[in-house]
Formats: C-alpha cells, structure tokens, sequence
C-alpha cells in the first residue's frame, strides 16, 4: 500500500463537489477537478455519440486551437476589390448564393430571381428568358458563398463584378470579402437578388465613385483593424447582427477624417460620406467579414467540433464544423420570431431562413451576445434578465471565453465564443441566431430570431464519429 | 526595471483600465503600472515615464506598462494581465480519468457524485491503480460489495462509499478536519465519530497517523468489514501508529465477532468504539472497549502514555453549571431541543439520554430504537432530537455542515417556542465545509436574546482541529461570547443537556 506509512502526500483526482477540490488546494495539495457530466439522458444515438472516450479530449484540444483563430484574430479592413479579384474560383459564368448549396430547380424563387438578376448585371443574358435557358443549361455554375471565401448576407448573389469589402486576418493572412450594403437601394442586388437598370447604375457608382474613396482612405491609414470597433460598440447596446448603431458611429469616425484628408474632389468624397453615413447598418458587412476571415482559419483543425458556418436558403439550413471542411449537415430551415415591421405582416409572409449573417453567431455575437443588446431583445418582448440569460445559456455550448468581448450587463464577464457541436449534443441546447425576416416577395419585413435546428448537429456528429472514431 | 507588453488591437474601455493600473500598483516591489490604449498623448505620457513603446503602436492597440524592483515588474504584469482576463470563465480542464493521469499521476480519486453514477467512476479509478474516497451515498450495497472485494484484492483503499472523513499521507479528505500528525491511526465507520476521535486525540496533545475512513456500511453483513480489517491491517504494518482506534456504530454480531477477532490478531493496541453496544460486547476480547468518542479517544492517548488524560467536565463543574442555568428558567418551560448535523452525534446523544434520562420519551425525525416518530420532522415536539444531516432534511436543501440556513432556520422556530429551555448545536470545521460555521447563528442568537433575554440555555460543541482554516478557538470564543456554553465534546454536551432535562422533568 503506497501511500499509507510512505510519508508521500499523495495526490488527489476530484471527481463531484468542487468545494472538496478547493479544501485540497488549501491544503497546498496537489489535486485537479474532473470536468465530469452525467452521462446524456435523450437519445440513444445521441448517447452513442457522445459515448466517445478519449475522443473528448482531442476534440478539446483541437477546439481550443480554433478558437483561437476567433480570440487571437486580427482582422482587418484592407481593400475594397471586385469579387472576381479577391474570392476563389469566382469566374464568368459563376453565381454564388447564400446558405447550404441548392440546385436552381430547388431554390426559393428568390435565390431564382437572384440567379437571373446576375445573368443580367454581369451581361451574361440579354433578359430573362435567356437568363433562365443559360441556367437550365447547366452552363452556370451555382455555389454556395460560404464554401467560398465570402459571406452571402441575405439571399447573397455575388458575381466577380461587385465590389466587395476586403478583410484580411492579420494573425493568418486569411482574406475574406463581404459586399457592402447597396446605399439607397440597401439589400439591393446582392442582399435581396433583385435587379433593374437603377440597382445595376447604383452598383456601378459604387464600384467606380464611392468605394474607390473608401480604397484610398483605408489605404492612407494602413488598413482599419476591425476588432476594436466591435469590442468597442459591444459594450454601447450592439449585438453586431441586428444593430449596429453604435459600431456604425465608431466607424465613421475612424475612417471620415481619413476620407476628408484625401487630395480629391471635394463632391466626390461628400458623396462617399453620405454613401456611409446613410446606409444603415453599413458596418455589418465589416463585422461579417472580420467573423468569416477567423472562421477561415479555424477550418480545416482536425478534431475540432467548433461551428464555422450556420446559414440558411430559404428551404435548408446548414451548419459546417472546422474538423469537417467542405462538408454540409442540413435540416429544414427554421422560421424566425420576432417583430414585423408593419402589422400587415404574418408568418404567411414570410419565408423560412434565409442568408449567412450568422457567421458573426459563429464569432460569437448577435444571439450570442444578447445580453449586450437588451434593445434588440426588447424588439422581441425580452427583458433585459432574458437576454443575460439567453448569452449565459449560449455559454454551456460554447468553447472558451473572448476576452475582447468584457460584457457590462454579464458585470464584465466575457462574452462566450466558438460554438462546440458536442456541447450542443451534451446540453440538448442549440445556438440563439438573430436576423432579418425576408418577405416570400423580397424584401426584409422585420427582424427576430430562431435557434438552429438539433437535427444539424447529430447529423454532424455522425459524421465526425465516423471520420474521426472514438 | 521597466517592462512595457504591447497588445495589438485589444480595445479595452478607459474606465476598466484605471482599475486594472490601480490594482497592479498595489503589488510588492511595483513603482508604477500603467495600462492604456496607445493614443498618441498616451504614448507621450508614457515616454515621459521613460518607458520605450514600439513605434507601431497606435490607439488601436493596449499597452501595459510596469516598473518595479527585482521582479516586481513582471509581477505588475501579471496583476494587470489577470485583472484583464477576470472576465475568462473558462480553464483547462480534464473530463476523464485517463486524460488528467496522462498530464500527472495521481494517487486517490475522491468521489462525491450522485451515487448512480458514483459506482462507474469508482471502478474506473480501481481499475488504473488508484485508491478511491467515496463521499457520495445511495450506491447499492451489491455495487459497494464489488468495488470493496476489487481494492483488497488489488491492494488498494475503498473508503466509502458514504466516507465522511478520512485523512491519508497528511491529507485530509472530504468533510474532514486537517489534524496533526501523531501516533494514533484510526479506522472509522462512521465520519463524524472518526472525526471526534480524532480531534479529542488532538486536544489532548496527541496526533494522527492515518485515518481510514470506510463508509457507514462496511459492518454491514453484506459488506462485512472488508475495508476496516483492511484498514486495521495495514495501521498495524504502518511504523508511525502506536495504538488503533476503531471507530463505529453497533452492527450485525456476527460482523461485530469478526472485526474484533481480526483486532486479536494484531500485536498493536486496540481500542474500539462501536456505538450502541455494551460491556458485553468486549467481553472474551483482548481490544480496549470504549462507550462514547471522547472515551475512544482518551483511552488511546491512555494507552499511548499509560495514564488517562484529564478531560471534560467534573462532576463538582457540571453541578454548577446546571444550578446555574437552571435558575433561568420560566415556569413555562421544560423542554431540550438538539439541533444536530453530524449523524453519529445524535446518536452519541441518543444512546446519553436514553440511559440517563429515564422517563423522559424523546422525539426525533430518526426512526431510532431510543425514540418517538415526529408526526412532522418540522414541528418539534416536547424533548426533541434531530439529525439535521439526515436524508428527510437533506432531500430538501444542503447538508448542514455545508450549508447552514437549514439549521438557522429550525434554530430560530425553537427559540421562539416558550417551552423550550435547553438547546444543543454541533459544529464541525475542516478546509471541506462552510467556511464560517458559526457565523450566521450568532445573529440568530442574538436576536433571540433581545426578544426572551437571557432565559434559555445553548450547548455547543465544536469538531474540528486548530490545523482548520475557520480557527477554532475564534469559532469557540465567538459562541461564548453569544453566550452560549461550549462543551469539550458531544459527549459532555449530552452529560450536561441530560443534566438539566432531568432537573427540569423533576421541577413541578
């Protein structure tokens, strides 16, 4: 017997009470908490998923090494580029679209608008009929954004003619691009798949006159490190997904005087500043941006069951996992509650999720970050003590902590971050996601929220069990 | 020295950041820290301190900066770094026994998850050579029965399950006391009593070498003493033990032969106290026999010494003490509460006032032979006895010893019934339980104070080891100064309780 008579302090395994771990290290006892859970109570396949040993423990480790793309990141603003010169594989004759991939045959007539709106934009159809025999050809090729390096906000129709926002990670050299909101015309070509002479005009204004401005000054400045201004406005009422008040202001006031210092034409910089100051929500796609350049570089960490995409098309909605590149796991897209913007609205109206904006859920913001906007929880009749709640609920699923993100109405804890699929599994609790309601029609008819669908996630642990074992 | 850390593109609000300087400059050996976002007067600032900050910094970026003698500098450093990340609610952690054993060896697991899933762990534990302390209860007998057989024969401890205490390489365990080391080794049953033991060896100027806790059914005739002749082997085969003690309840005959013959073939001394029993149960045996905690304990330090130590009352002080509470009391009231917490105390009371009080029905929530069924465990009734600790009160909110609300509850409906004269507490310290036993009754006491003034009587005793981080001559001074009278033992509470139940029961 060891350690009776040895005169060895022996060491000690707490497994239960942690007050009885704290008693040891008071002691100055060598000892160590076991992060025990019972075992999982739902399913028998979800038990059987979760049943997976050692398997734990290097999914730990490689989460803690994506998540740390999220935390460590730098992203920064660095460009303004057309799509085709900064995303991959975005050639002629090439549509990208928001949410898990889709045929044309299958997709919301709005993804369908969208393919035809591009057809016209990039001159590849004369008008619709043309665009829809190109397309039934088989000749365009369809893709989903999000297995690109962009974001499809919206129904997110991207073609290598729109001018895109350009972030790079500074910590990885990872570029995403994201396209900025469309002025007057907002979600526009890109966002809504819409398409006239007007969207096209305005379009190309804002690749040839706004964005060359917004080119020059970043570029004037070194780049604009997108970070700070999210950790910023995190802490003035901004979830980064459906607000962005305080985000927009702390912008501009970082690239207007770079802007006013330009040696240009004194108009022609005052229509850029309009073109920012009065397009709502206009940081969105910088906050989607600096999310995806992260996401991007946790892609691809064996082992890790870190969410890098969650999205919808209107008919799918899809989730992607860092230890699982390329791969989709899909259930019926969820309908989103919330607030309409006219009492004419009802659910009848509107069309089940659609858009990848819950890149910046992935990042750890919007749902995630409810407690940091009780002004958009209110928009769905939510107390502030809902909101602390919801962000504390969102912390049994995620990996680690972000210590950009100290959050006032938490008392300064850190907001969570990195959503861990196998945590989703173990807690029976799924990921809060904020975003827009798209009318059947087109068009955002109010705002709100969903939680992903359960049915993703297994579908995602089965297939990680049976590429990784365990 | 001066140190300066960079942080690019950490933004961090001004107003957190002069808590986070002001902390730091509180450190040892710290002459200035600052923490600031690089803004161009910042950085003059800084320059001013002397401190170089790297040209590319600018007001996207926070630096920390510190200087300070010797270390003092990184020490600032740390201080800053830590009061930044004290939002982080997230460590390393480990979920399985095999992920934290391949970072470090390990030599016990001490396990207090419910008792469903206690057993698993337990025989994981086993299985890679661990000796196991087992707080949790309700695991089946069978289950106790395999891990037990599964230890023995592979050299290892099973201690539990339902262990309280034990204290193994200088290491306490569990709701335990941290107690000097000496020459007493102690096998016990039940935790409390182990822990009276062991705490009363103390006082009297002794130590311990080991204490082996077995759980409260190891004399059970399914189990049958595997862990306590266990344990009382390897005291035995241990240099530094000098003298045995065996520390439980009264169990099964048959179980109770067995234990006390493995005890005859030691060449130690024994000295066993198995509560509820009688003379006639040592009869034939060459182990010391002991009736009460106090009387194990001072029989060991008997034997170590070859003469009884003084302790407790005498009899001339227990008469005046009781004629001097005595006079106190309204014509109203007649009655004893006992609020205890730990299980083998009431017991130990139990067995006192049933022998010494006769005549006197007692009530408890225990289904005891000592006593009557409460109709409701939470309305006392005349003499009543409660084990606090005890699973109908458990059920329902934390034990006791960690959590006192419970118990100041029930103290405060007692003092305010008019027919309540004497009331006893327990209390218990150790690095594992609450950290101010006391605290929140003196308030309680006092208020009763003010509403009934100096009219009752309150007996405590307090387990626990001057090694305990809650201080237990301040714990004990702090009760007296409430007034209330603090025994030796929970053995004296009782001589002293019992004293005063029967004067009163003979005052018409």
């Amino acid at each position: 017997m060891d350690i009776i008579g040895s005169g060895k302090r022996p060491a000690v395994i707490n497994i239960g009470l942690q007050r009885f771990c704290d008693a040891l290290a008071a002691q100055k006892v060598r000892a160590v908490q076991l992060d025990w859970r019972p075992p999982y109570k739902g399913s028998d396949e979800i038990g059987r998923l979760l049943d997976m040993g050692d398997l734990r423990e290097k999914i730990d480790a490689a989460n803690e090494i994506a998540v740390s793309k999220i935390i460590d990141g730098d992203p920064v603003w660095v460009d303004v580029l057309p799509a085709g010169e900064v995303i991959e594989g975005l050639d002629d004759y090439t549509v990208l679209h928001s949410g898990p991939p889709i045929d044309y045959e299958h997709m919301v007539m709005l993804h369908r608008r969208g393919m035809v709106s591009a057809c016209l934009f990039e001159g590849w159809a004369k008008d619709e009929r043309e665009a829809v025999a190109l397309i039934e050809s088989g000749k365009l090729k369809i893709k989903s954004a999000l297995d690109t390096n962009t974001v499809g906000a919206g129904t997110g129709i991207i073609t290598k003619s729109v001018a895109m926002i350009v972030i790079e990670d500074r910590a990885t050299g990872k570029r995403a691009a994201t396209f900025p909101a469309e002025g007057e015309f907002q979600g526009g070509f890109c966002g809504w798949g819409l398409y006239s002479e007007a969207i096209a005009e305005n379009l190309r204004v804002m690749r040839e006159e706004w964005l060359p401005v917004m080119r020059a000054a970043v570029q004037s400045i070194g780049g604009l490190p997108i970070k700070p201004i999210l950790a910023e406005s995190m802490q003035m009422g901004d979830e980064n997904h459906t607000r962005q008040t305080a985000s927009d202001l702390l912008f501009d006031k970082k690239i207007l005087p770079a802007i006013f210092a330009l040696d240009e034409d004194k108009e022609k910089l005052l229509a850029a500043v309009r073109y920012i100051v009065e397009t709502p929500r206009f940081f969105h796609c910088f906050g989607q941006g600096a999310s995806r350049t992260a996401l991007i570089g946790a892609d691809g960490t064996a082992y890790s069951t870190m969410v890098t995409a969650v999205c919808g098309n209107g008919v799918e909605f899809g989730i992607k996992l860092a230890g699982l590149p390329g791969k989709w796991f899909t259930a019926p897209a969820p309908m989103m509650k919330g607030k309409y913007t006219s009492p004419s609205y009802t659910e009848k109206d509107q069309l089940p999720w659609i858009g990848d904006s819950c890149v910046v859920e992935c990042y750890g913001m919007g749902g995630l970050a409810a407690s940091a906007s009780p002004i958009v929880g209110s928009l769905r009749g939510l107390a502030l003590a809902d909101c602390i709640a919801l962000s504390r609920e969102m912390r049994k699923i995620c990996i680690a902590s972000n210590p950009n993100f100290p959050e006032p109405n938490l008392d300064f804890e850190f907001l969570p971050c990195g959503i861990d699929a196998v945590k989703v599994l173990e807690t029976g609790i799924t990921p809060e996601i904020h975003g827009g309601m798209f009318n059947y029609q087109g068009g955002l008819i109010g705002a709100g929220s969903a939680r992903v669908p359960m049915e993703c996630f297994v579908k995602a642990m089965r297939e990680f069990r049976r590429v990784y074992g365990g | 020295m001066k140190k300066i850390v960079v942080k690019r593109n950490r933004y961090v609000d001004s107003v957190t950041l002069m808590s986070v300087s002001e902390r730091a400059r509180k450190t040892e050996g710290v002459r200035g820290a600052e923490a600031v976002m690089c803004t161009p007067a910042n950085r003059e600032l800084l320059s001013k301190m002397g401190y170089e900050v790297a040209a590319d910094a600018g007001a996207n970026d926070l630096v920390l900066a510190a200087d300070g003698e010797g270390d003092g500098a990184a020490r600032a450093l740390e201080a800053m770094e830590e009061t930044l990340n004290r939002g982080r609610r997230t460590q390393k952690t480990y979920r399985t026994l095999d992920a934290a054993l391949a970072d470090a060896p390990y030599d016990i697991a001490q396990i207090s998850l419910p008792g469903e899933y206690a057993g698993e762990q337990a025989m994981r534990a086993l299985e890679r050579g661990l000796h196991v302390f087992m707080f949790s209860d309700n695991v089946p007998l069978e289950e106790e029965k395999k891990l037990k057989t599964y230890a023995a024969e592979h050299g290892l401890l099973m201690m539990g399950p339902d262990c309280g205490v034990a204290q193994i390489g200088g290491v306490c365990l569990g709701a335990g006391s941290i107690l000097p080391a000496g020459r007493v080794g102690i096998v016990g049953a039940s935790g409390s009593g182990a822990q009276e033991v062991a705490c009363i060896v103390a006082s009297l100027g002794e130590g311990i070498s080991e204490l082996i806790g077995t759980g409260g059914r190891d004399l059970y005739p399914e189990i049958g003493g595997i862990a306590m002749m266990q344990g009382m082997r390897l005291l035995e085969a241990d240099a530094r033990t000098e003298v045995i003690v065996l520390v439980s309840k009264l169990s099964d005959g048959g179980v109770m032969e067995k234990v006390l013959a493995c005890a005859e073939t030691l060449q130690k001394k024994v000295v066993a106290v198995f509560l509820g029993g009688d003379e006639a149960l040592f009869r034939g045996h060459r182990v010391i026999g002991a009736h009460s905690l106090e009387e194990a304990a001072i029989k060991a330090v008997a034997a170590l010494r070859g003469r009884e130590p003084a302790f407790g009352y005498s009899e001339e002080e227990l008469n005046a003490v009781a004629a001097r509470e005595l006079r106190k009391y309204g014509k109203e009231q007649k009655y004893l509460r006992g609020l205890y917490c730990g299980g083998t105390f009431t017991e130990e009371g139990l067995i006192y006032y049933k022998k010494h009080c006769a005549g006197v029905p007692l009530y408890s929530n225990l289904q005891t032979k000592y006593t009557i069924r409460l109709q409701d465990k939470e309305i006392s009734y005349r003499n009543t006895v409660l084990d606090l600790g005890a699973e109908d009160f458990t059920a329902e909110a934390p034990h006791p010893v960690f959590e006192p609300n419970l118990r100041i509850k029930r103290l405060k409906r007692e003092l305010a019934d008019r027919s309540v004269a004497v009331v006893t507490l327990d209390f218990i310290t150790g690095p594992g339980v609450h950290e101010d036993p006391v605290g929140d009754f003196l308030g309680e006491i006092a208020a009763a104070r003010a509403v009934r003034g100096d009219t009752f009587t309150l007996i405590a005793n307090v387990c626990g080891s001057s090694l305990d981080p809650q201080n237990v001559p301040s714990v004990r001074s702090r009760l007296e100064a409430a007034g209330v009278i603090v025994t030796a033992s929970n053995y004296q509470t009782a001589r002293l309780a019992a004293r005063l139940i029967n004067a009163l029961k003979e005052r018409k």
